[in-house]
């Protein structure tokens, strides 16, 4: 009777505590043991690291005290009905399979899942009772769920998100879209936790996106974890759009593993909610792998932005490149954490990143890390971080042709940006992300319009 | 690559022990050792208060982890805090210091003796915990320039040690300037009045001797309204199995239009092959712009100590201040270096320069860490960051954690970093021309490290590239 005082007394971390135990004894109980045994594991390392604070050298920029004051419920099982084919229409990739969640709950008659040969698309629970062994092999093999606290807190507690797996030879002819919609539950904060597995067998293909959107304010907690296993001579194509609306909260965790020959391609555009931050992770475990990680964020307002990434080269001949690009506006922050790490054995490594920013206000803050830790000789590594404003010069060819200050600098972010949005090499992902910037663009600009751009051949 | 193995295997010339009575006073640290030390050096009340104030606030500090280097705790109470050859008091001239200090400053190559005087060069020398002798003293008096030991300052211009001593480096900063602050034993200053230029290049010399003893020595060199300075500093330390600890503090502070160049060539003895002994160099060095248009260069040549820590650092405060950094740090068998700088931009159109240039060799671990931040009010600040490193054989590391913060849209910053080796083709083309491997390889290190040589003083410059050919013999096979 006295639950409701004591609930509103506890630490948000007491109540994610409470919340796991009312979990283990119904919708876990029936999992498997070993999937317990992790969940237990992980509960205990989250009670151990707790939110991260800005003392820990990963989290030195990125404060997070607004969330860790929240008591957040966890999803319910709430019927989402009030969404048509029409109000997720605007969130459709042209010629792309797509899935719909709502609050982490998987709406399928909006879906469109592949129905094609080859392909397996299965909620992760449903993975887990259909072919629980083969999850298991896939399950946390890249992370340090001890060291990583919201990978912890979603492991402990994820109980929504999509097993994928493209089976060998397999050539997936169109991208799989699956779509996050962050909805306002009776103005109480929710804590979404999904959990993805995507699996590429050999000399398969698949372009996947996870798009993260809202259709009203909200100040949930979206606390993802993506796990991508390339096997060898796979290829994918991963697109983040985390496009939520300014109040609520985004934290993912993407750990890929490669094998040999296997290329992995990346970009994250990140320019919503109040406070997000991607943390990619990134094993090369096989000869001659390749990968592209990309990004471009904007920041507004009062908006945290944090893109941490780690690439570990762990065997030679493997080559990363990655190019992340930010535009800060008004009393925004942005930080970029880059990191490559070269083992001794990984000869022959040949590695770039790059960080360029552009700052357009003078009470936003960008803090940069591009760093390098490398252990082998004949390795090939370089990085560079830039941060600057708009270029007089450039400004004043522009305007010497006419244009007006405002639609000259905003040319320029456009113009910096699609530098590094032209990387996505499928047109129509390319085409829905240059939109999202252009029309962001425009706004931060002062609802100017901005040429379509041009670069479709 | 076997000859390269093979070429001169030369040890650390600089680790013998020089045969001298030294007054030590007991090992450990408290109240009473720092009361103890600051009599010993007859200092006035407000000093050993100053010290007692940093003893106690050190008391409360935690010994920082969060630096790239593995090293066994140290036992600070097992240290001797002060050590100094029993002399006569109150030198007067150079042929009053013991003849033995006078010989292994000789064996060192440093130019004591009056004769050779046409080096050009005034030296404070530091022998452990005491400055034994400065030289050129009434030469650079005559253009008001002051140039003394420590506790000179302390004794004959109160006023100017007490205005600016931990104004750039206050008592509180960190853990072993702290340290340092509650113990300094002693340490150059130099103060170069208004408009003077410095005709000379001014040097301090350290020299640990005393084995188990800890060297905290303190220097502050000012450089008031449109003065200008070039510094130099070396270091070198005896052959010992155990680790020395070395807390330094450096302050330079430049008014309006004024100029300090400090360079370093340190030495300290490294450790042998399998890392057993060497010196822990953990400095804190800074540099305050404190006038417009004021210039603050530092350039450092790292060879020595099994650890060095240190990130000579520059505060643009004024308005058009100039930072610079220049740094070559090598790492060979077991060192560690987590080397760097600070560049902190507060003042408008400031401008900073790094340049690190990082060689790792055997099993050593080489970190560049720097930090560049630019204030808000800091407009049209510029910096450009390049730090390279080059590694020779797959047992070592080469690290990079730069740290940009920019909240100023008119500021420029550049940061780039690279990482290779020699490459075959290299010494092929080397080769092909009638070099020989090892003067191939001496050569691509030194064409690595040129950008910061050429700004070292030229002695300094010379005996740098020496220095590298040294650490890095036996590197390359």
């Amino acid at each position: 009777m006295n639950n409701k005082v004591t609930d509103s007394l506890s630490s948000p971390i007491e109540n994610i505590l409470n919340k796991f135990k009312i979990f283990s004894e119904n919708g876990f109980a029936s999992e498997p043991n070993w999937l317990k045994t992790i969940r237990e594991n992980s509960l205990k390392s989250f009670q151990k690291l707790g939110f991260p604070s800005q003392k820990n050298e990963e989290w030195r920029y990125t404060n997070i005290n607004s969330i860790t004051k929240l008591n957040f419920e966890t999803s319910s099982n709430k019927e989402f009905l009030n969404y048509s084919k029409q109000s997720i229409y605007k969130y459709i990739i042209s010629d792309s399979y797509y899935l719909v969640f709502v609050n982490g709950k998987y709406l399928q008659n909006l879906s469109n899942p592949p129905k094609e040969e080859g392909v397996i698309v299965n909620s992760i629970k449903d993975a887990i009772k259909l072919f629980p062994s083969e999850v298991e092999n896939y399950f946390s093999k890249n992370i340090d769920l001890e060291a990583n606290s919201f990978a912890a807190l979603n492991t402990s507690l994820f109980d929504s998100g999509v097993f994928i797996k493209i089976k060998e030879n397999v050539i997936l002819s169109k991208p799989i879209e699956l779509i996050y919609i962050s909805q306002n539950q009776e103005n109480i904060p929710q804590l979404i936790s999904p959990r993805n597995i995507i699996v590429i067998k050999n000399n398969a293909s698949l372009d996947f996106v996870e798009q993260f959107v809202t259709n009203n304010s909200n100040k949930n907690l979206t606390n993802i974890f993506t796990e991508i296993y390339l096997d060898e001579n796979s290829i994918c194509n991963y697109l983040k759009i985390q496009n939520e609306v300014d109040e609520n909260y985004h934290i993912a965790n993407i750990s890929v593993s490669q094998k040999t020959s296997s290329k992995f391609f990346s970009f994250a555009f990140s320019a919503g909610s109040s406070i997000s931050r991607n943390q990619m992770a990134l094993k090369l475990f096989g000869e001659n792998s390749d990968t592209n990680m990309n990004g471009l964020y904007i920041s507004t307002a009062k908006q945290l932005i944090d893109n941490h990434t780690f690439i570990e080269h762990t065997q030679p001949n493997c080559t990363s490149r990655e190019v992340f690009k930010g535009i800060l506006y008004d009393n925004s922050h942005s930080v970029f954490n880059g990191k490559v790490y070269v083992h001794s054995a990984a000869q022959k490594t040949d590695s770039k990143q790059t960080n360029n920013n552009l700052l357009l206000s003078d009470n936003a803050t960008i803090d940069t890390k591009p760093q390098l830790e490398i252990f082998a000789d004949d390795v090939k590594c370089t990085h560079g971080g830039t941060v600057g404003g708009i270029d007089a010069n450039a400004l004043f060819y522009l305007k010497s042709r006419g244009i007006s200050p405002k639609s000259a600098e905003a040319l320029f972010a456009l113009g910096f940006a699609s530098a590094v949005t032209e990387t996505i090499e499928n047109l129509n992902l390319r085409r829905f992300v240059d939109n999202l910037v252009v029309s962001k663009l425009e706004k931060c600009h002062g609802n100017i319009s901005l040429p379509i751009i041009a670069h479709y051949h | 690559m076997q000859t390269i193995e093979q070429l001169v295997n030369k040890e650390y010339e600089y680790g013998f022990v020089t045969n001298i009575e030294e007054e030590t006073i007991p090992r450990g640290l408290n109240e009473d050792i720092v009361k103890i030390i600051s009599s010993k050096k007859n200092e006035p009340e407000w000093m050993l208060e100053w010290r007692l104030k940093a003893y106690r606030y050190w008391l409360t500090m935690e010994e920082p982890t969060w630096p790239n280097v593995k090293y066994q705790k140290i036992d600070y109470n097992n240290i001797f805090y002060y050590s100094a050859p029993k002399t006569k008091p109150n030198l007067e001239g150079l042929d009053q210091v013991d003849p033995e200090l006078l010989k292994t400053y000789e064996k060192l190559g440093i130019s004591l003796t009056e004769q050779k005087r046409l080096t050009g060069v005034a030296v404070d020398v530091i022998f452990d915990s005491v400055s034994v002798a400065t030289t050129y003293k009434e030469k650079l008096n005559e253009l008001g320039i002051i140039f003394c030991s420590f506790s000179e300052a302390v004794k004959d211009h109160p006023d100017l040690v007490k205005k600016y001593m931990g104004s750039v480096v206050p008592y509180t900063d960190n853990y072993f300037a702290t340290l340092n602050s509650a113990v300094f034993s002693d340490g150059s200053f130099c103060y170069i009045p208004p408009g003077v230029k410095c005709p000379m290049e001014l040097s301090t010399y350290f020299r640990i001797n005393a084995a188990e003893t800890g060297q905290f020595e303190r220097t502050l060199i000012i450089a008031d309204k449109g003065a200008k300075v070039s510094y130099l500093e070396g270091c070198t330390a005896p052959i010992r199995d155990t680790n020395q600890l070395h807390a330094a503090v450096v302050e330079l502070i430049a008014l309006e239009d004024g100029e300090v160049k400090y360079s370093t060539v340190q030495n300290w003895y490294a450790g042998d092959k399998d890392g057993k002994g060497g010196i822990y160099n953990f400095v804190t060095k800074r540099g305050n712009c404190a006038g417009k248009n004021s210039k603050i260069s530092w350039t450092q040549v790292e060879t020595g100590s099994a650890i060095t820590w240190k990130y000579p650092s520059v505060i643009l405060n004024g308005e058009n201040s100039i930072g610079e950094f220049y740094s070559v740090a090598v790492v060979n068998n077991h060192q560690q270096a987590d080397t760097g700088t600070k560049m902190i931009h507060i003042g408008k159109n400031t401008k900073s320069t790094i340049i690190s240039k990082g060689i790792s060799a055997g099993y050593g671990d080489n970190t560049y860490r720097g930090l560049v931040r630019i204030g808000k009010n800091a407009s049209n600040s510029r910096n450009y960051t390049q730090c390279d490193s080059m590694l020779m054989g797959n047992k070592c590391s080469a690290n990079t954690f730069p740290y940009i913060e920019v909240k100023n849209t008119t500021s420029n910053v550049e940061h780039e970093a690279s990482t290779s080796k020699i490459g075959e083709d290299q010494i092929f083309y080397c080769k092909q021309r009638g070099l020989n491997t090892e003067n191939a390889i001496s050569m691509i290190v030194n064409g690595f490290a040129k950008e910061v040589f050429k700004n070292l003083p030229m002695e300094f410059a010379v005996e740098a590239q020496k220095l590298l050919g040294i650490s890095l013999e036996g590197s390359v096979g």
